[in-house]
């Protein structure tokens, strides 16, 4: 089974640098049941403990994964009673406005009014304040991908989120993002394309960090004579005595363009600069209020509207789109939007790159097309049925075969994940977790641009982010009072004691933390540890050695075996 | 405003510390054999070259804007910057373009002559995606998308000796940029303060043997001397300032970057190549003149370039720093005082033997007929052309032809001595 390994590891060339072929892979003995095991626990959750490993053998593989494909069934008392500390999630967008304002908004009666005799320090501690839902965000994902049952659910929230990424820090996304997290991704994670993709281009959070929010017909798309239909459009546009206009009004074809770059088609599926021109054209006036109508309209505006998608239908472009050769309008309002999501998600491009991304996510970094493609046709066949889709995936040869065991190297999330769930760890200090994922490059909720963080090894494979993942592990198993969690290594494995033989700790360690899957190399070098004094101490009156376990064990963690999943 | 200027006392005070005599100072038994290839390197005054890569596609227009060019103007009725004299003023570089004012603590360069610029730089593949147009920049093969390295790592691999020093390139970015991937051994990491090893001296060799060693295609390599590196530069960094406030850099992303390079210079551990990732450059919305988004992301920018030359002080001639980005904006300003995603942008060139004071590059012209696809500002220049140039002069190295196969170098532009 060793040899197995070596081989598939030796094998496993992917994208190698430089475009080398792919050599032909040999054959390679089938997985052995406990590979199996190992391959469903690393891809659909966030990396075994001894626990899942029980369980899986109890209940079965196939029981297992459609376990995880109906999250709802599944109870998850105990992880939402941990949640319960963290109360910001569950509150709507508006009610942690009120909670955190800006420093130059104060609430007055439920009403927002602006102050602007503030000083430095006071927008510092508003802009603290705030962070507090941030903080809370990145405690809760931690606490659900360590303890929550519901694991594929949140591998789904993750990926998804990664792929309509928003950042924390843009616009008014920091009092968006939990409701975007809790009632656009995770609500939708296994559930239809086409619905998570309109609840995505609906949701305040998406329309403020791609600017849809102000985006607006545009005078260079209208002919002079159709502008007048436009009055309020034509009336802030209207150049001033000092030659500017009173108020800016146009297009914005962020979205437009990520809509399709990013969330559906792919890059260079055959839509040109017209057709994100006329995209963008068609999602004018797709939009929300912010707290400022409830002092703008004090008699007409209902707090239930803030932060609450809005179609204005005075800023929409009124007239004929012609998009990927279909047309759309005129004088469709909302309904045009709509329309083109729904031609967005019958395009076999769509349907490509999402099996493309799903098979990276859970197959390897250069998925096989053949794959691909199949659970392409069953995301066309079922109308973007996610769930359906996730089955192609889990139950193709492809997914239990030799070459893709393994072949995953983990993001930092996934590794700062796997190593809390495989040592049973208690997380008392989730910041600092968070705090340890950023260094390593993966800052939860602030990833900036909207590609959202690489899922393939080439973004993550350099010393010195190797090196942070040693030190995490070294720092979660001397349980230092900085570690972001506790950990009991004679609870996980009452051999895994300082002080014991140290070929038997680190035969446990292998146990314990690799399922017995070591490379030779691995073997060898921590073998050869055993003697160093700093692992072993040499007692003077007796001549034994004791060894520091969380040593080995923290090698262990930070070894090359355990950076893949 | 500036923070407090850097302290020429604390230059030469850091150099003594940091420096070749620092080294020589540092027990001969713990350093290893690289250091000291290194350390007599000094003597012939290594050249250094850094790129920083804006990425979200920076406005090159409104960087260096045509303050004369009526079409700029009618073009951006509200974010056009003013020309040179009048209320927040351009800052006039030759009577045709002026700098954005956020820039002016780079003015003292620009007049002293080692700072230069190219106009109208850019890909000749026409996406407008972000990361499509990066990666072009990066692999240096636009438009070929199975390239998976950078053309600074075959750059490396073709001119530098793997043994040198295990920091000969190193980016300053809390992922590793496409641009340093490939063959060439190279690391990165956002702050040196955390480069270091938490446990003891066994932890440190058994990550250099546990992935020096390893078969993992992926993953063997890496440890290489990473124990002796961190080693190294953790004693040398170890006495000088933490922070990049106390070194006279401003507080700020770019100023932390900055200040982590200038740390790894100083220690002079070997470095060749240095890459820094500054990001925030994609103003759809609120844009602004000097008012909005591009203002403040300049400032930080330019305050953190000029911190950096005056922290080298009589090596920045040897040190030569090149930006770019991945593409420009749109000529024409979007409703919401921001820009869309155009074509070409332009390139700053800093130190070394820059023929500075001067805008190169043949300009395009704004007309509407002159447009890239009727909007945006035209390449003129292809940024492969620039990389040519600097690697042949300033780094002295030959330009094989896979740095950047396909591409064969026209006339010089001539922007260095």
């Amino acid at each position: 089974m060793k040899k197995a390994l070596v081989l598939s590891l030796l094998l496993w060339i992917p994208c190698s640098l430089w475009a080398l072929p792919r050599p032909t892979a040999p054959k390679l003995p089938p997985l052995s049941k406990q590979q199996q095991m190992i391959q469903i626990l690393n891809r659909l959750t966030f990396g075994p403990r001894l626990q899942d490993f029980v369980y899986i053998q109890k209940i079965g593989i196939k029981p297992f994964i459609e376990e995880q494909l109906y999250p709802e069934k599944i109870d998850d008392s105990q992880c939402d009673q941990m949640l319960t500390q963290y109360p910001d999630l569950l509150e709507s967008s508006w009610d942690l406005y009120q909670k955190y304002p800006p420093a130059n908004v104060l609430i007055v009666n439920g009403i927002p009014q602006k102050n602007d005799k503030v000083n430095e320090e006071q927008k510092k501690e508003a802009n603290q304040r705030v962070r507090t839902i941030l903080k809370q965000m990145d405690a809760a994902k931690l606490t659900r991908v360590l303890y929550s049952k519901r694991q594929l659910q949140e591998v789904m929230t993750d990926f998804w989120f990664n792929h309509f990424n928003v950042t924390f820090e843009k616009n008014r996304i920091k009092w968006l993002l939990p409701g975007y997290e809790r009632d656009v991704i995770r609500v939708n994670a296994l559930g239809n394309f086409r619905d998570l993709l309109g609840a995505v281009a609906h949701s305040p959070a998406m329309l403020d960090y791609l600017d849809n929010v102000v985006s607006t017909v545009d005078p260079r798309y209208v002919s002079s004579a159709d502008m007048g239909e436009y009055p309020m459009m034509a009336a802030m546009a209207k150049t001033q005595p000092n030659g500017k206009p009173r108020k800016n009004v146009g297009l914005n074809e962020n979205y437009a363009r990520e809509l399709m770059e990013l969330h559906t088609l792919g890059v260079d599926s055959g839509y040109t600069q017209q057709d994100v021109i006329e995209v963008a054209r068609t999602l004018t006036g797709w939009s929300f209020d912010g707290p400022n109508i409830l002092e703008k309209y004090p008699y007409n505006a209902n707090p239930d509207d803030v932060f609450r998608f809005k179609f204005r239908a005075k800023m929409h472009d009124r007239g004929t789109k012609t998009i990927l050769g279909q047309t759309f309008g005129p004088d469709q309002g909302e309904l045009e939007g709509e329309a083109v999501l729904d031609m967005l998600c019958k395009q076999p491009a769509t349907a490509h790159f999402i099996a493309f991304k799903l098979c990276r996510r859970f197959i390897s970094d250069n998925p096989p097309e053949t794959l691909v493609k199949n659970v392409a046709a069953t995301f066309l066949k079922t109308n973007g049925d996610i769930r359906s889709c996730l089955r192609t995936i889990f139950y193709s040869k492809e997914f239990m075969g030799p070459h893709n065991y393994r072949a995953k190297i983990k993001t930092p999330l996934e590794f700062v994940a796997s190593a809390l769930r495989v040592t049973n760890a208690q997380l008392t200090q989730p910041e600092k977790a968070a705090q340890a994922l950023n260094l390593m490059g993966e800052n939860l909720y602030l990833c900036e641009p909207p590609t959202g963080y690489p899922d393939t090894a080439a973004a993550w494979v350099y010393s010195s982010a190797l090196l942070d993942r040693l030190n995490f592990g070294l720092q979660l198993l001397s349980n230092r009072p900085n570690s972001s969690a506790s950990v009991d290594l004679l609870k996980l494995d009452s051999d895994l004691k300082s002080g014991n033989d140290g070929r038997k700790i680190l035969n446990r360690f292998f146990k314990v933390f690799l399922k017995d899957q070591v490379s030779d190399n691995t073997q060898k070098v921590l073998t050869k540890k055993l003697s160093d004094p700093e692992v072993s101490h040499t007692l003077l009156d007796d001549k034994k050695k004791s060894f520091e376990a969380a040593q080995l064990g923290a090698l262990v963690l930070g070894s090359p075996d355990f950076q893949r999943r | 405003m500036r923070k407090k200027p850097f302290d020429p006392k604390v230059s030469r005070r850091d150099l003594l510390k940091f420096g070749s005599l620092g080294v020589a100072g540092l027990a001969m038994a713990t350093m290893p054999k690289w250091v000291w290839a290194s350390s007599t390197l000094l003597k012939d005054s290594p050249k250094i070259l850094i790129v920083l890569f804006q990425r979200g596609a920076a406005d090159g227009l409104n960087m260096v804007s045509p303050f004369n060019d009526k079409y700029y103007h009618k073009a951006r009725p509200t974010i056009a910057l003013n020309a040179p004299g009048q209320d927040k003023g351009a800052l006039d570089l030759d009577g045709q373009f002026g700098l954005h004012p956020a820039l002016s603590s780079l003015m003292p360069m620009w007049k002293n002559g080692s700072f230069a610029i190219v106009h109208a730089v850019g890909s000749p593949d026409g996406s407008r995606s972000h990361f499509e147009a990066q990666d072009n920049m990066e692999t240096g093969t636009p438009g070929i998308k199975i390239t998976t390295d950078g053309w600074l790592n075959r750059t490396l691999s073709d001119s530098y000796s793997k043994g040198q020093s295990p920091l000969t390139a190193v980016a300053i970015s809390p992922r590793l940029p496409r641009i340093l991937r490939g063959d060439y051994p190279v690391t990165s990491f956002p702050n040196l303060n955390a480069y270091k090893f938490s446990g003891g001296d066994m932890q440190a060799s058994s990550f250099d043997q546990l992935y020096e060693g390893s078969i993992d295609t992926l993953l063997s390599g890496v440890g290489k001397e990473t124990k002796d590196s961190v080693t190294t530069l953790q004693k040398i960094i170890g006495n000088g300032p933490k922070n990049p406030e106390d070194a006279g850099f401003p507080k700020s992303g770019a100023g932390r970057s900055f200040f982590e390079l200038s740390r790894v210079i100083k220690a002079n551990v070997g470095l060749r190549i240095g890459f820094l990732d500054i990001g925030g450059w994609d103003h759809h919305a609120n844009e602004g003149s000097t008012d909005g988004q591009l203002n403040s992301h300049l400032k930080d920018l330019g305050d953190a370039i000029a911190a950096f030359y005056q922290s080298m002080g009589d090596q920045a001639g040897n040190i030569l720093l090149a930006t770019m980005t991945e593409f420009g904006r749109t000529m024409q300003e979007n409703g919401d005082r921001g820009t869309d995603h155009g074509h070409a942008s332009v390139m700053m060139l800093f130190g070394g033997n820059v023929k500075g004071k001067k805008v190169y590059g043949q300009w395009p012209g704004l007309a509407p007929e002159q447009l890239f696809e009727g909007r945006d500002l035209q390449v003129t220049t292809d940024f492969r052309q620039i990389h040519s140039e600097i690697l042949a002069q300033h780094l002295g190295v030959t330009v094989q032809n896979n740095v950047f196969p396909g591409f064969t170098a026209g006339v010089p532009l001539g922007f260095l001595a």
